[in-house]
């Protein structure tokens, strides 16, 4: 008889550039309270956004470039290592300028395949295979769920994940031609919250299989779903959410009372919160963890931004500290939810991510500390 | 212990015509091909978003009414979608743009934009509420939409899963520069209805599919062979071996005759 396996799908190595910097920088501020959002207009768009710290991240070539040191890819198999692109429309300058001057970009064609091919050149991961997912909002959350997936079944040994989502006219025309995005900024949860506010974003985490040691940070469980109910909005019951983060807490074999915190998608738009105060309730009753949302800091960042968030959550874990929600101060949604109005401690070792995208999509992944 | 998959039902937008179960029916007179195919040609009911769908959503949502119109997913079953989309939104992003460039940008117009957004109606029509995988990638998507929907289903997290694939490049558009050299222009849509739970009336037809990492020096088999393929072995219900390799994904699928 062989021993049992206590291998766990372990979040080695994270990197993060958005409004208030690196992932460092990021977490640091967020637990002084501090925001990234800046005041409009944003392309014209009478909208508050929340830029890259530093405007030079703006290119797809330059976040890569910056992040590529925050992991360790030099002892990585290239025969077994797969790369994961996850975006909504990531870098997609490429496309406006084409539209203005029918010149074709030359580093890389708007194709989201493209910019994958270009990114994983830049960062030199030495991988087998890439996979580009682009599922909204919620890309970054399934990367790391499909990532899991393939290291659990053994097809692959390890998964580095890399996101961008930009802020860009296309982005903020569209946004505004849907009347969601808030003048003067997102406020999650609150009664006050009048839409969402774009924001820059990119991520990379490198995910192995291995027995983890204590205080490594574990993917434990993830879980996804549709609302099957509207292209753009979310269900107003909160369903889809609670579906999957029922499924990622299956997976990863706990129970809601497991969990020490809830890292929100918290868009701050009136049926986002809404709704997704509808799923925590149904999930947790009476016993509501500490939730928080960072986009009344960081903006909404889109497809890479549940990759982002996620290496937040991880760092939060690791610190055992609940982040305060910016722009946050009165809840507005009917559920008590105990929404995070300052920094606090974490009572337990594990986080809930919870995303949600356009189409329906429903995304959640389940973080632990090992002991 | 291994689930067993089957086949259970497809549907395919060809330049031939719309293949299914049944088997394959000709484009009309005046059609072209898969961009001009019709609600009624695969839906026998009206659904009021169909008007407003852009080519690449109009084009799954068709591949996957051919394959789930006369189908039955069990009720209480989760079911799952996956769509490879090689060029992604392309074509409608370049819509969006324009209207952009009118000074009248169009939300509906916006939303399509989203490679994602391909699987919003079948999910809303068809009441698919499981996980939802979107590839966006290389000419081999499609096989990999395939590779991830397998998964969902050996880890039990779908019972059944659509996986599509759809190319959705309008010949005349004005994306061809955008495309790079090696693309592929041709309209086509795939859907197959993977199960562990064969239901009565459907194919049953048993599949063992196995997926490795690409070789960078394999040529560049896109997902129109290899699906092709597998269609024509279904359509004649045929047991036998589709084997695809690009430069990210090789496949093996056999097909096994049904239960």
């Amino acid at each position: 008889m062989t021993a049992p396996s206590h291998k766990a799908v372990v979040l080695e190595e994270g990197g993060v550039l958005c409004g208030l910097g690196s992932l460092e920088e990021t977490v640091t501020d967020l637990f002084d309270g501090a925001s990234a959002i800046v005041p409009g207009p944003c392309f014209g768009v009478p909208a508050a956004y929340a830029p890259f710290k530093d405007p030079s991240w703006r290119g797809l070539a330059t976040a890569a470039e910056t992040l590529a040191p925050c992991i360790d890819t030099s002892g990585l198999d290239k025969n077994t290592t797969a790369f994961i692109f996850c975006a909504a429309k990531g870098d997609i300058s490429g496309l406006e300028k084409f539209c203005e001057s029918g010149t074709p970009p030359e580093a890389f064609l708007p194709l989201l395949s493209s910019q994958a091919d270009y990114a994983e050149k830049l960062l030199c991961v030495p991988a087998c295979r890439t996979i580009v997912i682009s599922d909204a909002c919620a890309s970054g959350a399934t990367g790391v769920e499909i990532g899991r997936e393939m290291l659990v079944s053994g097809r692959a040994s390890s998964v580095v994940l890399f996101g961008f989502d930009g802020i860009s006219r296309f982005v903020a025309t569209g946004f505004h031609a849907l009347s969601a995005l808030s003048p003067a900024g997102a406020r999650p949860f609150d009664a006050g919250r009048d839409g969402l506010t774009m924001g820059d974003g990119a991520g990379i985490a490198l995910l192995t299989f291995r027995e983890p040691f204590a205080d490594d940070i574990v993917v434990a469980g993830a879980g996804s779903s549709n609302d099957a109910n509207h292209r753009t909005g979310p269900s107003r019951t909160g369903d889809g959410l609670f579906r999957a983060a029922r499924a990622a807490l299956s997976d990863a074999g706990m129970q809601p009372c497991d969990i020490g915190s809830v890292k929100c998608h918290g868009t701050a738009t009136n049926y986002n919160d809404a709704m997704e105060a509808k799923a925590i309730a149904g999930l947790f009753g009476d016993e509501i963890p500490p939730c928080f949302s960072v986009k009344g800091a960081l903006g909404h960042t889109s497809g890479a931004g549940s990759l982002l968030e996620i290496c937040v959550a991880a760092e939060c874990l690791r610190r055992r500290l609940v982040p305060p929600t910016a722009g946050f101060s009165l809840l507005g949604v009917d559920e008590p939810v105990p929404v995070s109005a300052s920094c606090q401690q974490l009572r337990k070792n594990s986080m809930l991510c919870l995303s949600a995208g356009f189409g329906g999509i429903n995304a959640a992944v389940v973080l632990r500390e090992a002991q | 212990m291994k689930r067993r998959i089957f086949i259970d039902s497809f549907g395919a937008l060809l330049p031939e015509g719309i293949a299914g179960p049944s088997g394959t029916r000709p484009w009309d007179a005046g059609q072209a091909g898969p961009h001009d195919v019709r609600r009624d040609q695969v839906l026998e009911k009206p659904y009021v978003n169909f008007g407003k769908l852009m080519l690449p959503d109009k084009l799954a949502f068709c591949a996957a009414a051919a394959a789930l119109s006369r189908y039955a997913i069990a009720d209480g079953q989760t079911a799952a979608v996956t769509l490879g989309i090689p060029a992604g939104s392309l074509s409608t992003d370049l819509r969006f743009m324009e209207s952009v460039r009118a000074g009248f940008p169009g939300p509906a117009v916006f939303s399509a934009t989203l490679p994602s957004s391909a699987i919003a109606d079948i999910a809303i029509y068809f009441g698919l509420k499981g996980p939802n995988r979107v590839v966006a990638g290389n000419a081999a998507s499609g096989l990999t939409a395939l590779e991830l929907a397998v998964s969902l289903l050996e880890t039990g997290k779908a019972a059944c899963a659509l996986s599509l694939s759809v190319n959705a490049v309008e010949a005349a558009d004005a994306a061809g520069p955008l495309l790079g050299p090696a693309a592929d222009r041709l309209c086509r849509a795939y859907a197959f209805l993977l199960t562990t739970m064969p239901q009565p009336g459907g194919l049953g037809t048993e599949m063992e599919a196995s997926f490795a990492a690409g070789d960078n020096g394999a040529a560049h088999a896109c997902d129109e062979l290899y699906f092709t393929d597998l269609v024509r072995l279904l359509t004649a219900q045929k047991s036998g071996r589709v084997v695809a390799a690009s430069c990210d994904v090789a496949a093996t699928l056999s097909l096994l005759k049904g239960p």
